[in-house]
């Protein structure tokens, strides 16, 4: 099986990783105007890139 | 409060000092003001029962002064109303305004809520009464601590925030979310139905392509 050669920190890193950027994004909008809701767009953009792109690899 | 026979029950007003020379520069905020027969009061007002053969006081309750009092005919101006929280807290601005009478503000004030004008603080409202006869400041509090939380998060409940790109990525978010809901459900009923034909004997399916799904 292929998972099994893949470390903790390569299966979950880059979900937490996401995960923290989606946070992120959705706080910062509630914070401010400007170039915090830029930047929540940007940070709520990328998991759905993401998504788009494994989907279209698969 | 209850009247049971044989009970006296009587409403007595307890004055406050009135004068704002104390320490703290203000009069107690418990304090009301009351008028009755045209004397000005500021005070609370005792409501006490007494049983007229035990002569025993059973019950004591302590009200506003204004508690009872008859219905006003007449409002000071909804201008004069506002004027007093506006200059309390210059860096607010008034959220909305309950008219006497109403559910909110009660027979003897108007309810002035405050709110802030930063994206963080345009949720957070002040209630603020202020008197509907004199136009004076009756009673201000500080919103619990988990209204605010609800105040605060309620824009991540609705999506209604950060502008039309935000609203258009939770609209699309909303819609992954969905997707991932009802496709765990499918899987879940899906493996359910299966291990349930296994545990029937049916010979649909065998067992180690099931646990492979």
């Amino acid at each position: 099986m292929r998972n099994q050669s893949l470390s903790r920190g390569q299966i979950w890193g880059m979900p937490v990783l996401l995960g923290l950027l989606t946070a992120l994004g959705v706080v910062s909008a509630l914070v401010g105007d400007g170039l915090w809701d830029a930047f929540s767009w940007l940070a709520l953009a990328t998991p759905m890139v993401c998504l788009l792109w494994v989907l279209v690899q698969t | 409060m209850k009247v049971t026979r044989g009970s006296i029950v009587g409403a007595l007003i307890i004055c406050a000092p009135s004068s704002t020379q104390s320490r703290t520069k203000e009069r107690d905020p418990e304090m009301h003001q009351t008028n009755k027969r045209n004397r000005w009061y500021c005070s609370v007002k005792a409501h006490v029962g007494m049983d007229s053969q035990m002569r025993v006081v059973y019950s004591v309750a302590a009200t506003t002064a204004a508690w009872d009092n008859p219905v006003l005919l007449q409002f000071s101006s909804f201008r004069k109303a506002v004027a007093r929280p506006e200059a309390h807290f210059p860096e607010q601005e008034v959220g909305f305004v309950d008219f006497p009478g109403t559910p909110f503000a009660g027979p003897h004030h108007y309810a002035v809520f405050m709110r802030g004008t930063t994206p963080l603080t345009a949720r957070l409202i002040a209630p603020i009464l202020i008197n509907a006869d004199t136009s004076a400041f009756a009673e201000s509090r500080e919103m619990p601590w988990y209204v605010t939380a609800l105040s605060l998060s309620q824009p991540l409940h609705f999506g209604d925030y950060g502008g039309l790109p935000l609203k258009a990525i939770w609209a699309v978010l909303d819609f992954i979310t969905i997707v991932v809901l009802v496709s765990g459900l499918y899987l879940w009923w899906t493996k359910r139905r299966l291990s349930v034909e296994g545990a029937l004997g049916s010979d649909i399916l065998s067992p180690p392509s099931m646990e492979q799904a």
